[in-house]
């Protein structure tokens, strides 16, 4: 992602348009800026971030299982 | 490699055509949202059936939520009489659509898919709009509530092709 694009979408982000599918999700509480530093990613390094996190996810949930048994 | 990834790897090198469904194609795009579940939706053909069962047979493959003491095989000919399938494998969980709500199917779908290179491979996922228009339909609570995401990151998915293009 270059600069400028980067400081485009930081611009959306900050002052969306009013009505905007941006303004809107600013009101239901997306963190857009996490969708920014997504964006600077490959796809490869933003499927394997999630796929690591949602492995951590799933040990932790195992763990509390076999704790409570 | 994740699991994710090692699914999606062994389906590629065995020529299986599928587009990446759900929310790891979002993923993909730039999404935050985070899920349990690979949603690939596959041609329904014989020969992409017999793809399928030789590329995910070796992380063993069996129907989710079938009890273990019964006999329910994942095959060619479950593939052929179903339509959809949730599955549990050693990589992780694994759904194939042959069809969903509002978008249709493998041919209906394919033509709005993007290439996204993941490095050692290729893979066809779906489109911000595809994924937007059957969540629209499923309209479950955890649907609807990815909406407001999946548009604001088509949104700025949109304005980042405008500055390419100038």
């Amino acid at each position: 992602m270059t600069r400028a694009t980067e400081e485009k979408i930081r611009q959306l982000i900050d002052d969306p348009p009013e009505g905007s599918a941006i303004a809107e999700a600013k009101r239901f509480g997306v963190d857009l800026y996490s969708i920014l530093e997504n964006l600077k990613l490959s796809p490869a390094e933003r499927l394997r971030r999630a796929a690591e996190e949602t492995d951590f996810v799933r040990r932790v949930r195992g763990k509390r299982k076999q704790a409570s048994r | 490699m994740s699991g994710v990834e090692q699914l999606l790897k062994a389906l590629v090198e065995n020529q299986v055509k599928f587009i990446v469904v759900g929310a790891y194609a979002a993923i993909m795009q730039g999404s935050t949202l985070r899920t349990d579940d690979l949603d690939l939706c596959f041609e329904r053909t014989p020969e992409n059936y017999q793809r399928i069962i030789r590329a995910i047979a070796p992380f063993n493959p069996r129907l989710r939520g079938v009890p273990q003491n019964l006999k329910a095989p994942f095959d060619e000919h479950a593939l052929a009489h179903g339509t959809n399938f949730t599955l549990t494998t050693d990589l992780g969980s694994l759904d194939l659509l042959g069809e969903m709500s509002g978008v249709g199917g493998y041919r209906q779908i394919v033509s709005e898919a993007k290439t996204i290179n993941l490095g050692d491979f290729l893979c066809q996922v779906a489109s911000l709009d595809t994924i937007i228009r059957s969540k629209e339909t499923a309209d479950r609570p955890k649907d609807r509530a990815t909406l407001p995401e999946l548009k604001a990151l088509r949104m700025i998915q949109q304005g980042e092709d405008k500055g390419r293009e100038c």
